[in-house]
């Protein structure tokens, strides 16, 4: 054999070896764990604390006293109601819209899209009172019409069945868009090969299309119906009008008594938090089950024809997007300009912009607008950061810790802003680190609220970036820090800005934690909107509605177009 | 140049909970040596363990045992708790993605790596200009300097990456597939390309291929691995003439593999009877009369010829069969011709042509008669 002869073996070798030294990636990934771990962590062990505990020690007197409650089961009985009802209009609806869309040639592809993507810059702290407008039973324009017409009232938003029309309707887009990809996902060839046999569509779509795509059918149901039930605005502002309480109102009530329960307000929120838990779990495990369903190949599915189907779906889209975006942004607009509500008519007599310089010059709202752009750019530069570096945790290190990392990093989804806010209340109240009532709290329920979001944009940027590139650079003589500052992070950065605007969007619509933990001088937009809601200033509610989804439009506009060019899922 | 010892990979299981039984031996007790100047080349098939070998050379694997020695220097050594990181092993890899950074132009590419040199090692913005040009004009890339990266063609994306991994003029460079991504023509441009330039600039490297073609055509020396083990190293030549099992037959080119029993060793040589015909070989093997072995006849060594009716029985080194196939294939007509139960593959000058159902003689000569041992 032509083989060289081995080096002496016996030689000292010239540098020093050395193990792998513990160097600034060890310092960021212990780093990055560590403040996850206490953001994530420590309000939720404080809840628990705080629900178990007196001052005699362990006591289970406020889980009596909170599930002991004569009227938890009435409470009980319209959550359920109430997320089932919304859940079922927001599937249905957004199932619908999503196989018109992707598997036949409805007309308006653009309004499909338009309808998905509007609602974010529509924040619910302006949408909801932009249906009181509509529908509410003495001003609601509705009802105003019908009563003209035919002398009757039948709409109103108030209670359960308005609450779940209005919660469902604006759950929508996200169904629409889970089920889109879904569609677009499975194998269009095997509607095909089942036509070819003859089989009828109705038939096609029942026995074939429907069991393809229920997994993920199941998963966004089970998403949508964890969302209904932690929302915060529609219970809030639709359910107390009548006295009608769901788990996370009822929540909410309890911490404005006086003085509050704190025990069986925790045992509450934690009853709510499993309950939520049980339902991201479950959807969580069913959508890894559904990936496996598709093929992977890019196929582009043949869309059905609609033949003379086509104008009833095309007007049934125009209706939908009449009442879903387009009544609700022209009555706030309308209502906006009034210095007192009054019915739509023709004349434009009365229309003023007081209510704009009124909220303009309001000392209060000017803060609140401060606030918010403090907190939501803050937000946005720690969740990315964070993120950036959980993100390279979970999709590169190939460290033992990744998974739960990215488990620890996706559990905020679980728990509903308001308990957030109740156990940061907790943690901050009795911490000596002073930031009760200072914007850091807020800062810090908004980072740890929105990091899932942050984490899920970094993870796909990364993902994006083969780690090739990254190996290479460490090959040529580059350190740890050097290859993520000059490779890794400028490669991932489109998805990293992104990710960025959507924090700031989301920042800005932000009511259900700043609600528990704002303090005079620390308001934010949503807690003034939602000030103004409870003066019955409904007006001044409008004017800012329509200023804040306008500054919305615009960072959704950016979103779309940096997350288009990178093929991020907007959900 | 390049010691490698015993060396050993396990990845940690798949599934979500990592179990130590889970493990993978991706590498299993992997030893060679490369020279100065040499091409060394590792080849096998998918999976067995080539990429994992020279990740763990550029450092970019932590093996779990054995020891490494780049030069002088020990960068691995599980026995003496050694572990040179990769960044500080300095030296030049071609990727088989390329790993091209994209949102860099070809130049900065290409002074990215002398830009990472510690500042006491760092040469001077002049140098690097003048290292740049010299190397992108080498691998005439240099009408290309300023154009961003992703616009190059696969071919001067493949020149790209090799022009980054010879500008810091590594002592040693890894090529892992560095010519798979590229069509069967250009593969073949590249390929004399590369020796060129290995042998011009008297670089030492480590491919990887899983090519045989590639791999005998250009290496000094070739390891053929299997299942995370090398099975066989030598000479292209050593390994396309004396493949030491069945495994490495099969895989250096393609070759007639016939089961065949040992009927008596002299001197110069050993018969073995594979069916009902009697081979003589050059080979000599230490078995005993009657034990199993291979035989492998390349088909380019057959040479084939219509049966004589009036000839005499067939004689030793002949085998009667008949023509079930004829291929033309340009330069050569490959017949298939059926011995007994077995096919055997025949190529021959492209003059020669016969009809498929005729009988005919195949003839070989004792010294391309190979034995292989069994498994
Ligand atoms: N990150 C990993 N985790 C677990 N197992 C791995 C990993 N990378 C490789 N392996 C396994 O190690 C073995 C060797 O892989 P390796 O990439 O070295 O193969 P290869 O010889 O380069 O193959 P190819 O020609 O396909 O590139 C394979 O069985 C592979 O499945
Ligand atoms: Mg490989």
């Amino acid at each position: 054999m032509t083989l060289a002869t081995a080096p002496p073996r016996d030689r000292a070798p010239s540098p020093a070896p050395r193990r792998r030294r513990a160097g600034a990636r060890t310092f960021v990934g212990v780093g990055t764990v560590a403040v996850v771990g206490y953001l994530v962590l420590v309000p939720l062990a404080y809840l628990v604390w705080g629900a178990l505990s007196d001052e005699r020690g362990i006591t289970f007197a406020g889980f009596r006293r909170a599930y002991a409650d004569s009227q938890l089961g009435g409470v009980v009985g319209d959550t359920a109601l109430y997320v089932a009802g919304s859940t079922l209009v927001a599937v249905a609806c957004g199932t619908l819209m999503a196989y018109a869309h992707v598997r036949t040639d409805a007309p308006f592809r653009r309004l499909f899209f338009l309808s998905s993507i509007i609602p974010l810059a529509l924040p619910s702290v302006a949408y909801v009172p932009a249906w009181i407008f509509l529908a509410s039973p003495d001003i609601g324009l509705l009802n105003r019409m019908s009563d003209a017409v035919l002398g009757v009232t039948p709409f109103n938003v108030y209670g359960v069945g308005g609450m779940m029309f209005v919660q469902g309707i604006h759950s929508t887009p996200l169904v629409f868009l889970l089920m889109s990809a879904a569609f677009r996902s499975t194998d269009a060839s095997l509607e095909e090969s089942a036509q070819t046999c003859g089989l009828g569509r109705a038939v096609i779509l029942r026995r074939i299309t429907l069991p393809l795509v229920r997994p993920a059918l199941a998963a966004a149901t089970l998403i949508v119906a964890v969302q209904s039930l932690e929302s915060f605005e529609v219970p809030a502002m639709l359910g107390l009008h009548d006295g009608v309480y769901v788990l996370i109102s009822k929540i909410y009530f309890l911490m404005q008594q006086y003085p509050i329960d704190y025990q069986a307000t925790g045992a509450l929120s934690l009853g709510l938090l499993a309950v939520a838990t049980v339902g991201v779990v479950l959807s969580r495990r069913i959508s890894r089950g559904a990936a496996q369903t598709v093929t992977g190949k890019a196929f582009r599915p043949r869309r059905i024809r609609l033949g003379r189907m086509r104008g009833a779906v095309g007007a049934l889209t125009l209706a939908y997007f009449a009442v879903a975006v387009l009544a609700p942004v022209a009555i706030l607009v309308y209502a906006s300009l009034l210095k007192t509500y009054r019915t739509p008519s023709l004349s434009t007599a009365g229309f003023t912009l007081d209510n704009f310089s009124a909220v303009l010059s309001s000392g209060t709202t000017l803060t609140a607008v401060r606030n918010s752009t403090v907190l939501g750019l803050g937000a946005a530069v720690v969740v990315m950061a964070l993120s950036a570096f959980t993100g390279w945790i979970v999709v590169r290190s190939r460290s033992r810790a990744a998974t739960a990392v990215d488990a620890l990093a996706f559990t905020p989804l679980v728990i509903p802003g308001l308990v957030l806010g109740l156990g940061l209340a907790f943690v901050y109240l009795r911490s000596p680190i002073p930031v009760y009532g200072t914007l850091w709290i807020l800062l810090i329920a908004y980072v740890t609220r929105f990091l899932p979001y942050g984490v899920r944009y970094a993870n796909t940027a990364m993902q994006q970036v083969s780690a090739e590139l990254e190996d290479s650079a460490v090959v040529f003589g580059a350190s740890w820090w050097t290859t993520m500052r000059r490779i890794l992070l400028p490669l991932a950065r489109p998805g990293l800005i992104a990710g960025g605007l959507y924090i700031v969007v989301v920042s800005f619509r932000e009511l259900s934690s700043s609600i528990l933990l704002y303090s005079p001088g620390t308001e934010v937009i949503g807690v003034r909107v939602f000030e103004q809601y409870q003066e019955g200033s409904l007006t001044s509610v409008a004017a800012m509605g329509v200023l804040l989804c306008a500054f919305l439009g615009v960072l959704v506009t950016a979103l779309v177009a940096v997350a288009g060019r990178l093929g991020v899922d907007l959900d | 140049m390049l010691h490698v010892q015993d060396l050993i990979i396990d990845y940690a299981g798949g599934g979500r909970r990592a179990r130590a039984e889970d493990a993978v031996r991706a590498v299993d007790g992997v030893s060679f040596d490369v020279a100065p100047g040499q091409l060394f080349t590792l080849l096998g098939p998918s999976g067995c363990g080539k990429t994992t070998t020279l990740r763990s050379v550029a450092g970019l694997e932590s093996p779990s045992g054995g020891s490494i020695t780049i030069g002088d220097r020990l960068v691995y050594s599980a026995a003496e708790n050694v572990d040179v990181p990769a960044d500080e092993r300095r030296l030049g890899m071609v990727f088989q993605s390329y790993a091209i950074w994209p949102h860099m132009t070809v130049a900065k590419n290409v002074s990215f790596p002398l830009e990472l040199a510690k500042r006491r090692a760092r040469p001077s913005r002049a140098e690097i200009r003048a290292r740049v040009e010299k190397v992108l004009a080498v691998t005439e890339l240099d009408a290309f300097a300023d154009r961003p990266a992703t616009k190059l063609s696969g071919g001067q994306q493949q020149r790209l990456a090799l022009a980054r991994a010879l500008v810091i003029e590594p002592q040693l460079l890894l090529l892992d597939e560095p010519l798979s991504n590229l069509d069967a023509k250009l593969r073949e441009s590249m390929r004399m390309e590369l020796k060129r330039l290995q042998r011009d600039l008297g670089l030492t490297a480590v491919y990887v291929t899983h090519d045989q073609v590639e791999a005998l055509a250009m290496s000094s020396v070739i390891a053929v691995m299997n299942g995370g083990k090398i099975v066989q190293m030598g000479t292209p030549r050593e390994i396309y003439e004396r493949p030491n099992s069945r495994f490495v037959a099969d895989f250096i080119g393609t070759s007639n593999l016939l089961p065949a029993v040992v009927a008596g060793a002299g001197p110069d040589g050993t018969s073995v009877r594979a069916g009902h015909a009697v081979l003589r070989s050059a080979d000599r093997v230490d078995a005993a009369s009657g034990a199993d072995l291979l035989v492998s006849l390349r088909p380019e060594d057959l040479s084939l010829a219509p049966h004589d009716p009036a000839a005499p029985p067939a004689g030793d080194n002949e085998l009667a069969g008949v023509v079930t196939a004829r291929a033309f294939l340009g330069e050569a007509t490959e017949h298939v011709v059926r011995v007994g139960d077995r096919s055997v593959r025949c190529r021959s000058n492209p003059s020669l042509s016969i009809e498929p159902g005729r009988d005919v003689t195949v003839r070989v000569a004792p010294e391309k008669v190979r034995l292989v041992p069994l498994g």
